[in-house]
């Protein structure tokens, strides 16, 4: 089970109010070695921010940061997710396996993670529906395309209406008619006010829609202009 | 209650795996059954020395081949579920719970299977049965609690089937004597209640380890 990056992260907690996520890092590991250094993003409610890089350079290491998942003792991860409305809330992690068991169904398994989250913002069906699963509904994950897959994972990051969404190459699989999905699901995540990280080798398919971009490189995250 | 509402959700999610898959009910309860009836051929065929060894014969089998099913890997053991759970805000001691609870449902689903085969091949009393319930669901429990200890523990695939059942065998021998000792306790007209008293210690002791140890376990799969 285990991915090798290491230990568990610190929550800071008593921030002021509003959306907002910071992981804040001297060394971010992955099996022992160091993947980035001097690590310091920050992302506010109603923002996206996109990350580039070459492979391997850190770019789901530092999701995986975001998320609460993997830093050392000495990250520091300053998450408020404060809702007024309630109607969104909590983290959602798309990553290269979105997540999903081979064999319960497509359905079961946004049922499931609707369930750990206590309910979804859209019922599972009409998120199927909106990635065009509707017609796979019933069949296991582990019969399904990795394009579905990858379809799915956007679907439950639809129906969970995350406050903070973070999606690591979330076009990779996707045919030419859903490439657009995931810029429409960051869309709808900020125009909630919900906070958007995403990790991509294709920033074109997120024209308009990335507030600002990192970039990933040489064990450093540096800004870039759009 | 969100831990009691991510364990039912969990404990449903493996229980659907569990129809789907067999790995304890289609898998490894034919091989358990196989083990009773080799077990019942190798020995004398007379029926008091049966009833004599069937209980702790039955327990035996229940022991190693549970501790192989707890070692099946379920929904929890995928690392991408795992952390789906993680980020979804499901607390390492309540996964570490749903390991147990899924885990005692699928011995009980085992043990099940292997009474009335116990029962037919060795001629069992279930006399005393309400102590014997007791005693065996309080087993039970210490049982699964070890075995998702032990499951969590040896996270590699590869080998947790060999060192799980290594990890819990010996530890789960103070349960196989409380179970095993309620019928000749009754027998000799003594109370099985230090048993139970055994069975339900081991319990405590285990649990408070599992919660102890959750944290550590759960939350750095």
């Amino acid at each position: 089970m285990s991915t090798g990056t290491s230990a568990a992260a610190t929550v800071v907690s008593g921030v002021a109010a509003g959306h907002r996520v910071q992981v804040v890092a001297p060394r971010l590991l992955v099996s022992g070695q160091v993947v980035l250094r001097e690590v310091d993003v920050e992302v506010h409610a109603g923002e996206a921010v996109g990350v580039v890089g070459p492979n391997g350079a850190g770019k789901s290491t530092l999701l995986r940061a975001l998320a609460g998942l993997d830093g050392e003792p000495s990250v520091r991860w300053d998450l408020d997710l404060d809702s007024a409305d309630g109607a969104i809330g909590g983290v959602v992690l798309v990553g290269h396996d979105p997540g999903l068991h081979p064999h319960l169904s497509l359905a079961e398994n946004l049922r499931l993670a609707a369930a750990l989250r206590a309910g979804s913002v859209l019922p599972v069906a009409t998120a199927l529906e909106r990635v065009g699963l509707a017609g796979a509904a019933g069949r296991l994950a582990g019969r399904c395309s990795e394009g579905m897959l990858r379809r799915a994972g956007l679907a439950r990051a639809w129906a969970s209406g995350p406050a903070l969404l973070l999606l690591d190459e979330p076009t990779a699989g996707l045919d030419a008619a859903s490439r657009g999905l995931p810029a429409a699901l960051v869309r709808s995540t900020t125009a909630a006010g919900g906070m958007v990280v995403v990790a991509t080798h294709e920033p074109v398919a997120f024209d308009g829609v990335i507030d600002r971009w990192l970039h990933v490189s040489g064990g450093r995250v540096t800004s870039r202009q759009p | 209650m969100s831990a009691t509402r991510h364990v039912v959700a969990l404990t449903r999610a493996e229980l659907v795996l569990e129809l789907r898959t067999g790995d304890v009910l289609r898998t490894v309860a034919p091989y358990a059954v196989a083990a009773l009836v080799l077990l019942a051929l190798s020995v004398d065929a007379n029926t008091v020395v049966l009833r004599q060894i069937g209980l702790g014969a039955g327990w035996t089998v229940l022991l190693l081949f549970g501790s192989q099913a707890a070692s099946r890997r379920g929904l929890l053991d995928r690392a991408a579920v795992h952390e789906l759970c993680r980020v979804s805000g499901v607390a390492p001691r309540t996964l570490l719970a749903a390991r147990v609870v899924t885990t005692t449902g699928l011995l009980a689903a085992l043990l099940a299977v292997l009474v009335p085969v116990v029962v037919a091949l060795f001629d069992l009393s279930l006399a005393g049965g309400l102590w014997l319930l007791a005693t065996t669901l309080a087993a039970l429990i210490g049982l699964a609690t070890l075995t998702s200890i032990a499951g969590a523990l040896v996270t590699t695939t590869a080998v947790r089937g060999v060192v799980a059942p290594l990890l819990v065998v010996p530890l789960s021998v103070p349960l196989l004597l409380a179970v095993v000792q309620v019928p000749p306790t009754l027998r000799y007209g003594g109370s099985p209640l230090p048993w139970l008293l055994v069975a339900v210690l081991v319990d405590v002791t285990l649990l408070t380890i599992a919660a102890g140890l959750a944290p550590w376990l759960e939350g750095n799969p």
